[in-house]
């Protein structure tokens, strides 16, 4: 059973692209959404392995409010039952300093900017980040 | 304290170099001497008296004394006469006693003796050879023992009347004493037929009776002595008391004088110093003590100093000490509210020191230099007090319980009105009020309520002019503790409320200046804010349809495709991406023009309705696929106006293309018409999308700015459209407003471009026939 990954982008194309690149090059499944409450709720449900998620999202709402995808990364490595699923910062913020930024402001695993010019090696991280996490299970199931 | 009455006693002793002694007045006197002086004269007057008594006596006694010895030797001679000289003679040896002649003598003297009983012892005496040698002859007593024979030796001793009684009757000066009584011995001589002397005959005439009267005599003389002593001992006491007493008044009139002169001295000194040095001086003559000494504090309860001295040498200040006591100082503290504010010392050399009556007017002396001392204070604290109402800025205005004004000084009566006069009986409601046509009696009424006041009020002038001042008003209290009128102290402050006007306009002016500055300092942080904001956003924008590019160029290229379809999917994405990627650029590139001022805008006169139509046609497809309706309205008649058509259509595309991107359903529209009322045209594109936060409208005209902080992206695009669009509408002379009444609930853009008129007969021509039809 391929490994499930969670896609939170706004951009159609862009989401578009993420699915062929991991469906075609590496053996995922893949599921597209912009509803950060559905993210929690899969993966709270443990069928998610890792989170690919953009920062600027122009429709995505949770609780009733806008949220960018920083705030969604800080919400599931707040919660418990959802830290244990790698986040993977992928956003076209890709100035100095974003990085560390992003990921000191989110508490995500890891940080990819867009343009992804080199689809190996944004597998490699995705491979890298599932395998340091081991299965996706959640505690709650342990 | 012995040691101090050492130093007082060695400081008091040195007669003043002044007070010459024959110089004291006879007021000033010493008693002392005066008394002994009376009692020496008393001493002499008794001494003389008593010689006088004495002498006197003496002579009396003497004439009483020479009577009993004519006496005496009468008796003597009476006998001796009787006596035969020859019988005498016939007697030579101690045998002869039983003589008839011894015999016959013998018997003639005891009946002598038995004749006179004063007679004590009769006896007849043989003269010797030498005139030392008598011998006894005929002895009148024959008792045995006692009787002395003939022949013995008689010592005449140093009675040289024996040896004259030879040629006469003699007696012995003074009485004799002995064991048997008192007598004066008489002696004559016994002579023969030839009258020669041939013995001397003695008797012993008892001489009691006289010797006691003159004892008499004698104690009645002492008895009139002693009562003529009394009489000179009570005259002289009484010279003395009435010498005493006159010196005495002279003493107090003078004293009163020299009081009186005091009193003089307190009231006319010019200074402290010069009332202390006269009041020293008028006391030294008032009390006849030259030395004087006065300590005061210099300052409230600093120690006592020595502050002047009288009748002692200019070293002598180092010997002085306020606490000295002893016999010889008198010591007074002077009182000032009953607190101890200074000593007055006086010093006399008097060996008694000083009497009752002398301290009592040093303690009063004392009193009325405290008065004078004090006097002298008040009178300087009210010269200054004056000096300052005088010549002081301040309005000092004096007004009675009922408001009417009683004084005012010269810097009040300058503010107030020329005359003093003018303002003395003037109501103080009427000069001073809280408003300028206010109540009079209103500023009266609030000072017996609060009993006081201190802020501002207007001041009227006598002339009607009034001017703002800050007064202070406090009752006066009249010494008998009374509140009797009010005291108000003020002064005119149109100069500082002027000086407080211009701080206050130009402190407004600097919180201006500095809002400004910090205004422009927010600005520019903003802009660097919003620039960084910008860049960002613009990176963002470019780098996610490259992003797509590159990987769908990337999926190509590797031959991740799996159709002939799926391939020319990719290919259609890049070339999306890549138009998108270049309305970015073109964007950005159009902001840059603007914020360079290159925007390139070609002016001309010309009718914008078909610009108007020709951008909702190009938007309407694109409207359509999501559902929106896309309507256009234009009036018949042109709208004439200065456009580039080519910025007008960019202009209009942009807002149309917002407004269809944010509209899931109703409609779009853009209307224009000519605005006759303004001289505008204006063009109006209204949605009924997503609208916009009230708060939000402004800032979508700024360049780069983004509704919040965060990276949530409501809608794609760099967010440089509107201002572009607002740019570009400026430039052609016309202005832009966007409105919305709220989030969800639509937003419409209104344009308005200055009208041009009609120009020439064309125009002109086809307006009328507009119109017409």
């Amino acid at each position: 059973m391929p490994q499930r990954i969670m896609i939170v982008e706004d951009d159609p194309m862009n989401a578009k692209l993420f699915q062929l690149v991991l469906t075609r090059k590496g053996n995922y499944a893949i599921e597209i959404t912009e509803d950060p409450a559905q993210v929690i709720r899969e993966i709270k449900e443990g069928t998610v392995d890792l989170v690919i998620m953009d920062v600027s999202l122009s429709n995505s709402q949770l609780d009733g409010k806008p949220v960018d995808g920083l705030q969604i990364t800080r919400r599931l490595k707040s919660d418990p039952a959802t830290r244990h699923v790698p986040v993977l910062l992928a956003t076209a913020h890709a100035m100095k300093g974003s990085k560390e930024k992003f990921l000191k402001e989110s508490g995500a695993d890891d940080y990819i900017s867009k343009p992804i010019v080199s689809a190996e090696e944004l597998l490699q991280r995705i491979e890298s980040l599932i395998s340091k996490r081991g299965h996706a299970v959640p505690p709650a199931h342990r | 304290m012995p040691e101090s009455h050492t130093t007082a006693g060695r400081t008091a002793r040195p007669e003043p170099a002044s007070a010459a002694p024959g110089s004291i007045p006879a007021h000033q006197q010493d008693l002392g001497k005066i008394r002994t002086h009376y009692v020496w004269l008393t001493v002499l007057a008794a001494m003389l008296t008593g010689g006088l008594v004495w002498a006197l006596t003496a002579y009396l006694c003497e004439r009483l004394h020479q009577e009993a010895r004519v006496r005496v030797a009468a008796v003597a001679a009476t006998i001796a006469a009787g006596i035969p000289g020859e019988a005498i003679k016939a007697i030579t040896h101690r045998v002869d006693e039983k003589s008839p002649a011894y015999l016959e003598i013998r018997s003639l003297l005891i009946a002598a003796r038995q004749a006179n009983p004063d007679l004590r012892r009769v006896f007849a005496l043989l003269p010797g050879r030498t005139s030392r040698k008598w011998r006894f002859a005929i002895d009148a007593v024959t008792a045995p023992g006692l009787h002395i024979r003939f022949g013995d030796p008689y010592d005449i001793g140093d009675r040289p009347q024996i040896e004259e009684a030879k040629s006469g009757p003699t007696a012995d000066l003074t009485p004799v004493s002995d064991r048997s009584g008192s007598w004066i011995g008489g002696y004559a001589p016994i002579r023969d037929r030839g009258g020669r002397a041939v013995a001397v005959l003695a008797v012993d005439v008892g001489a009691e009776a006289a010797l006691q009267s003159e004892r008499r005599f004698r104690i009645e003389a002492s008895a009139a002595y002693l009562i003529l002593l009394g009489g000179i001992a009570f005259t002289g006491f009484d010279r003395y008391q009435k010498r005493r007493l006159e010196l005495e008044r002279n003493r107090n009139i003078h004293a009163r004088l020299s009081i009186h002169r005091l009193a003089e001295v307190m009231t006319r000194a010019g200074g402290e110093a010069d009332l202390i040095r006269n009041a020293l001086d008028t006391m030294a003559e008032a009390t006849g003590f030259p030395q004087w000494a006065l300590f005061r504090r210099n300052r409230d309860r600093g120690p006592l100093a020595l502050a002047a001295m009288r009748g002692f040498p200019e070293d002598a200040h180092v010997d002085l000490n306020p606490d000295a006591t002893g016999p010889h100082i008198c010591s007074v503290p002077l009182l000032e509210q009953g607190e101890p504010a200074g000593v007055l010392q006086c010093f006399t050399a008097a060996p008694r020191g000083f009497g009752a009556n002398d301290v009592t007017l040093i303690r009063w002396l004392a009193a009325q230099l405290t008065q004078g001392l004090k006097r002298v204070q008040l009178e300087s604290r009210d010269q200054l007090l004056a000096s300052y109402m005088r010549s002081t800025d301040e309005m000092l205005v004096g007004f009675d319980l009922d408001g009417q004004i009683t004084y005012v000084n010269p810097a009040a009566s300058r503010a107030l009105g020329d005359s003093v006069d003018g303002l003395r009986g003037r109501g103080i409601g009427a000069t001073f009020r809280f408003s300028v046509d206010g109540d009079p009696s209103a500023f009266l009424n609030l000072l017996r309520r609060e009993g006081g006041f201190s802020g501002e009020l207007n001041c009227c002038t006598l002339e009607g002019a009034a001017f703002p001042a800050e007064v202070t008003v406090s009752k006066a209290i009249d010494r008998q503790g009374n509140e009797s009128a009010w005291v108000l102290v003020g002064r005119d402050i149109s100069e500082r409320r002027e000086r407080e006007d211009e701080i206050q306009s130009r402190s407004e002016q600097l919180e201006l200046i500095v809002e400004q500055l910090q205004h422009a300092n927010e600005q520019l942080a903003e802009g660097s804010r919003m620039k960084n904001e910008f860049l960002a956003n613009t990176s963002h924008e470019l780098r996610t349809p490259l992003n797509a590019v590159i990987g769908f160029a990337t999926l190509l290229e590797q031959g991740v495709a799996d159709s002939e379809q799926e391939r020319t999917t990719f290919a259609k994405s890049i070339r999306e991406s890549a138009e998108h990627l270049l309305i970015v650029i073109n964007d950005i590139l159009d902001l840059a023009k603007v914020e360079a001022g290159r925007l390139e805008i070609a002016l001309q006169a010309g009718d914008a309705t078909p610009t108007i139509l020709a951008a909702a046609d190009s938007l309407r497809p694109i409207a359509a696929r999501k559902g929106v309706q896309l309507k256009a309205e234009a009036p018949p008649e042109p709208l004439d106006m200065q456009l580039d058509p080519a910025r007008l259509r960019q202009v209009l595309l942009n807002l149309l293309g917002n407004a269809v991107k944010f509209t899931d359903k109703g409609e779009v529209s853009v209307r224009a018409w000519r605005e006759d009322s303004h001289a505008e045209i204006r063009i109006v594109v209204e949605d009924t999308g997503i609208g916009i936060a009230k708060g939000d409208v402004s800032r979508l005209f700024v360049k780069f700015s983004q509704v919040d902080g965060s990276y949530k992206r409501r809608h794609q695009g760099a967010g440089l459209g509107l201002v572009i669009t607002k740019s570009l509408v400026q430039r052609m002379g016309g202005r832009i407003s966007m409105e919305s009444d709220g989030a969800g609930l639509g937003t419409r853009v209104t344009l308005a471009f200055p009208m041009v008129p009609p120009k020439a007969e064309p125009n002109t021509a086809r307006n009328e026939c507009l119109n017409e039809s």
